[in-house]
């Protein structure tokens, strides 16, 4: 059995609409990047921010009132691929993947605030619960009124293709009718300063100019509902993550990885962020169009896995054959995924 | 299968300890926690983990959970290096925190550490699982389940799924978590960590305490293991999970999450309730989730006889239905039901038969085990005795 995406969604920093970002995107738009700021050493980094206003429908929400915006996202997001498919969790056994690299670090990184100022008495208990990796998960299936399975996958960023091959499973085994899968991350000065100390983070670069200074990190989150059957792109190919120990390494791997299916592919949907990592890219299907979203929604970990597979998605619809995704891990590894209109 | 928890530094340990009922529960000294209600945890000692570094010496700079897991996993592969596994499913909830909170504190001190770039390294959950690979040499797939306090038990379904399905042959899989202090503050800011002794499904029961460790599996289809005249331990017969949407830290008191968890298990594998001879319960020992545990063991395998085991060595979160599995394995080859400790009086309208305070001698051939996380993650596995 191959798996179908039957719909769409994202919360990204060019927006929430699909057909609007993803021609914005291979317009080259690159938003002005905003800046966090480390309190203790003053040094800012660029960020690239989703606007709030973007996913307000959900904030008010009882349940995510309280939460961190890295649950907005991904109900948001949910919400959108759910309607794309009409699909209606009501009606359907619906399942849920949710992946993420760095999680909910804004309310990790305020609560060990508290208590590293204070003391392990002084953490506060609305803080805590959503600390958890999997909170953003249960936001969504609550808000969407999801009470099947959930499961919840962390990884560097190809956790995103790591929870496709989850969702396929769970298709396969007939646990589901659909199942939904989600990323998101949202941006913090402690991750920002986590990467810099790997000399991942630019102070302003722009990809167009291939000089490799640094990721500009995002915020946001990306959805796709997969079905077993129906219209849609399907997922053609899979590979999950497989360890690398140096560039040169992934490069070859990646090769290996896409080999069966790079032939012919018209459209490369990439994992660069100017990084030294994008050389692990360099010899996939060198003659194909090749499209950075990160260019534009900044490196945003597994939700980028996954914007990137909305990307080929879009594209597909618009008329290309099919899509080439791959994906290089900050944390040593590589996968890859193809979708075929 | 391998087992390094505040029981035992392996399998022989903590089943020794299972049998004598021992309590492993102890004063927290890592950090300080003289601000907390709870004081203590189920903790392993250095001395256990400093084992890590006689298989490399770069063992001796990892994180403790980085140490832990790989103790199970050299204990599980116990020498059969030929165990190459197609994918690796491994639970936590909490990868290397400790390392993080070291990062965090480098700003705070205001000065730059050179261990920064391993810290941020190390914490991440999947570090400790390329740790224990890279020592192998295994350079599978890695799938990183992070449900909360059921991820363990959800790394165990999926891995078992994965099998079954012939998308892999061969499988390592299991789960881990360290103590740390983000966490230890979490349930103490939750009011959910108890300042005396955890006693699971007691009327008069206060909350839980904490625990540590790792359990990891080698799971491959029957017939490739009798084919090969391996040593089969257990066969998983049967795994489901749920999704409670009631609230983000507290079940709903129905019990309905647990119950579809448990049913969904109970028909993965054929079985009914009726057969469940020994419930491993997830009985962390809080007031909402032992009344909602009960109230769906009660209703899918009323009469079987219950035991949480979190009052001998704590709650280890993302380990907990990893290690709590190897106990089921472990009292179905040594034929006792582990004791629920620090049990004195039952609780008002729950109907269940604990094993209170001393092990039971029987041997149980089909038992289930249940883990419940934040989220409203639910999950339960059922395990079936080997056939001598």
């Amino acid at each position: 059995m191959k798996a179908r995406i039957h719909g769409v969604g994202w919360v990204t920093p060019l927006g929430r609409d699909p057909a609007a970002v993803w021609q914005a995107i291979q317009a080259g738009a690159t938003p002005r990047p905003g800046e966090l700021t480390n309190p203790f050493t003053g040094r800012t980094h660029p960020i690239r921010r989703v606007d709030p206003a973007s996913v307000a429908d959900v904030a008010g929400r009882p349940r995510l009132r309280r939460s961190s915006v890295i649950s907005h996202f991904a109900v948001a997001a949910a919400l959108d691929a759910l309607r794309d498919a009409g699909c209606d969790p009501a009606n359907e056994r619906v399942a849920l993947v949710f992946a993420a690299t760095n999680g909910g670090v804004i309310y990790t990184r305020r609560f060990f605030e508290d208590v590293s100022k204070t003391g392990a008495h002084a953490g506060s208990p609305l803080l805590f619960p959503e600390t958890v990796y999997n909170a953003p998960a249960s936001h969504v299936a609550a808000a969407l009124g999801m009470p099947g399975i959930s499961t919840t996958l962390v990884n560097d960023a190809t956790v995103g293709v790591e929870a496709i091959a989850a969702a396929v499973e769970l298709l396969e085994s007939d646990a589901c009718d659909h199942c939904l899968v989600v990323a998101a991350e949202e941006a913090d000065w402690v991750i920002c300063e986590a990467y810099a100390t790997w000399r991942l983070t630019g102070e302003a670069p722009t990809i167009e100019t291939k000089r490799e200074s640094g990721a500009i990190f995002g915020e946001g989150s990306a959805a796709v509902l997969l079905g077993a059957d129906g219209n849609g792109p399907e997922i053609a190919e899979l590979h999950s993550g497989t360890l690398f120990r140096s560039i040169a390494q992934a490069r070859t791997k990646l090769v290996r990885i896409v080999g069966n299916f790079a032939g012919d592919v018209p459209l490369v949907i990439s994992s660069a962020s100017e990084t030294r990592f994008d050389e692990a890219e360099r010899d996939v299907a060198p003659a194909a169009r090749r499209i950075a979203p990160k260019a534009a929604l900044g490196e945003c970990f597994a939700a980028s896995t996954l914007a990137q597979i909305v990307c080929a998605t879009l594209a597909i619809r618009d008329g290309t054959s099919n899509a080439l995704i791959p994906v290089v891990g900050f944390h040593g590894q590589v996968a890859a995924l193809a979708l075929r209109g | 299968m391998g087992c390094v928890s505040p029981l035992g530094p392996d399998c022989a340990g903590a089943a020794a300890a299972l049998a004598d009922a021992r309590d492993c529960v102890s004063p927290v000294e890592a950090f300080d926690v003289s601000g907390c209600k709870c004081r203590s945890a189920g903790q392993i000692p250095d001395a256990w983990l400093d084992r890590a570094a006689s298989a490399t010496r770069r063992a001796r700079r990892w994180n403790r959970a980085s140490q832990m897991l790989l103790l199970a996993a050299i204990e599980a592969l116990g020498g059969r290096e030929d165990f190459a596994p197609d994918a690796v499913v491994i639970g936590t909830t909490s990868g290397g925190m400790t390392f993080g909170e070291a990062f965090y504190r480098m700003f705070e001190r205001g000065a730059r550490d050179r261990r920064a770039p391993q810290w941020v390294r190390d914490y991440m959950p999947q570090q400790p699982v390329r740790d224990a690979m890279g020592v192998f040499g295994f350079e599978a797939p890695v799938r990183i389940v992070s449900n909360a306090c059921a991820s363990g038990t959800n790394a165990l379904g999926a891995a078992f799924h994965l099998v079954r399905s012939g998308r892999a042959r061969r499988v390592l899989c299991g789960g881990y978590d360290a103590l740390c202090e983000l966490v230890f503050a979490g349930f103490s800011s939750l009011q959910a960590a108890t300042e005396e002794k955890c006693r699971p499904f007691d009327a008069q029961r206060s909350g839980l305490v904490l625990g540590e460790g790792a359990a990891v599996f080698l799971l491959e289809p029957l017939a490739d293991a009798l084919r090969a005249n391996r040593a089969v331990l257990a066969e998983i017969a049967g795994y489901g999970a749920s999704t409670d949407n009631h609230h983000l830290t507290q079940p709903n008191p129905d019990g309905s999450g647990p119950r579809r968890a448990m049913e969904s298990a109970l028909t993965d594998a054929g079985w009914s309730g009726g057969e469940i001879e020994y419930v491993n319960a997830h009985g962390t020992a809080t007031p909402f989730n032992d009344a909602c545990e009960a109230r769906a063991l009660a209703a899918v395998c009323p009469g079987a006889p219950v035991s949480s085991t979190k009052g001998q060595m704590g709650h280890s979160l993302g380990a907990a239905g990893a290690i709590e599995a190897a106990f089921c394995v472990l009292a179905m080859r040594g034929g006792f039901l582990p004791a629920n400790v620090n049990f004195r009086a039952p609780d008002a309208g729950v109907a269940l038969d604990i094993v209170a305070n001393t092990p039971r001698r029987t041997r149980p051939r089909r038992v289930l085990s249940n883990s419940l996380g934040f989220g409203g993650a639910n999950a339960s596995l059922l395990l079936e005795a080997a056939e001598s």
